[in-house]
């Protein structure tokens, strides 16, 4: 079943947040900051806090708000403000995911003291996947905010692989199934040596300098598996590849396409055929979206910037887009993502503190994910 | 985000000039600042936790913002 959409949260007023102007690690601690000691990641901001916060305050609408839940992302919560800030300590830099997950009223203030705490530790913070309504209040506080790439998204109802479009697809389909692929869902603590094994093929096709990405990717195990669903591909028997699905709250609530593996020598249209039969499964229960994530420097827009973008970053997400394969391989994702005939693209921004971009900052996105 | 990347800054091709032959362009010509922010990123990703790495780089960000904004004022 499709997870259920949350109630909007009502409106409350919230006491004005402090600058975003003084960024963090070049300026050093800042004692005078003060930072409230009962603020900060919260050990006790369990999972189910965590869950709790992006079930409820969908407000942002990020589809990727489930990855706060991953092992190793941290929530940071303070004392009567109910939410959470996701992030990962990155070098000198907390890296947000998306924006606070907070009650309208408690959006500001929770923000405010995240950036206290890191003032006060000498960090500088940077958001990343920032939805719209993320990027337009990070704006007004301050923040220089630039696209950062798209999220898409495909409407099931109606949804068909009928038509020209789709020939090539169906053609790759059909092979991967006459080839003797089956398609089941099934538990993830049932198939861990399938997917270990799955895993180490995956990543030896690679390199062997290739890095599992992590923080802005989703993952199997950990306490959000009981909340995504498995489907695994196999051939004679053989799992020969996998689709990990997490739940998307809020207006367009469905499943993400997340984590996708395969060994690399296994038949072509793999995961094709894995993600046609799960999109049949979901249109049976009626879930009405099917997400494909966040893919950086792809569905860039003059229009979707806001104002006191940075214009030279946006000029290197285009450069980073055209020719940046070896950083990210937004060509060859896309590629796939635009496969299903996805809808507009939902673009994403970056939120830098100060008057403009930091490249530094913006490359510890990428360290926080475990790129370098 | 999907699953995967093999960063390998020294693989990642420098801006090329916009049009015409690909001879060096001048030291502080829009290309060459194009250039110099790429190498930069690069070179935050070899030394990420560098300071001076780090500042050189917002100077050339800044260098470049100013010139795309005058850039755009103009058109």
């Amino acid at each position: 079943m499709p997870p259920t959409a949350t109630p909007i949260t009502p409106t409350t007023t919230s006491p004005a947040p402090a600058p975003a102007s003084a960024p963090g690690p070049a300026a050093g601690p800042n004692p005078a900051a003060a930072p409230n000691p009962a603020a900060g990641p919260n050990p006790a901001a369990g999972p189910d806090t965590v869950l709790h916060a992006i079930r409820t305050h969908t407000r942002s609408e990020n589809p990727s708000a489930f990855l706060a839940m991953s092992r190793g992302t941290l929530a940071f919560t303070a004392p009567g403000l109910d939410g959470v800030i996701a992030y990962r300590q990155a070098g000198q830099y907390l890296v947000q995911l998306g924006g606070p997950f907070a009650a309208q009223g408690d959006y500001l203030p929770l923000l405010e003291r995240f950036l206290d705490h890191a003032r006060s530790r000498g960090l500088g913070v940077v958001g990343a996947q920032l939805q719209r309504a993320d990027a337009e209040i990070y704006a007004r506080q301050g923040f220089t905010v630039n696209q950062f790439g798209a999220s898409w998204v495909v409407h099931l109802p109606g949804f068909t692989l009928q038509g020209g479009r789709f020939m090539r697809m169906r053609n790759k389909i059909s092979r991967a199934f006459r080839n003797g692929l089956e398609v089941s869902e099934v538990p993830a603590q049932d198939h861990a040596e399938a997917i270990r094994e799955i895993d180490a093929n995956w990543l030896r096709s690679k390199g062997e300098a290739a890095r599992p990405l992590e923080f802005l990717v989703g993952e199997i195990g950990g306490p959000g598996q009981a909340h995504r669903r498995l489907f695994v591909g196999t051939i004679g028997s053989r799992p020969v590849g996998y689709i990990s699905y997490s739940p998307v709250y809020g207006e367009r609530a469905g499943w993400m396409h997340d984590l996708s593996r395969r060994i690399p020598e296994s038949s072509p249209g793999l995961m094709e055929a894995i993600n046609s039969h799960v999109i049949e499964v979901l249109r049976a229960e009626g879930c009405p979206w099917l997400h494909f994530g966040f893919t950086p420097f792809t569905g860039l827009d003059q229009e979707n910037e806001l104002p006191g973008h940075s214009p030279a970053f946006q000029w290197l997400m285009h450069f980073l887009w055209d020719q940046g394969e070896a950083l990210y391989p937004a060509q060859t994702q896309l590629a796939y993502k635009d496969k299903w005939a996805p809808q507009a693209p939902i673009p994403e921004y970056v939120a830098f503190q100060g008057d403009t971009a930091s490249l530094a900052a913006f490359a510890h996105i990428f360290r926080a994910c475990n790129a370098f | 985000m999907t699953d995967h990347t093999t960063p390998a800054p020294e693989t990642v091709p420098e801006a090329a000039p916009e049009s015409g032959p690909q001879a060096a362009p001048a030291p502080d010509s829009t290309e060459s600042l194009q250039q110099q922010l790429v190498q930069s990123l690069m070179g935050i990703i070899g030394a990420p936790d560098d300071a001076e790495t780090a500042r050189a780089a917002d100077t050339v960000l800044r260098a470049l913002d100013a010139r795309l904004a005058g850039r755009a004022a103009a058109a």
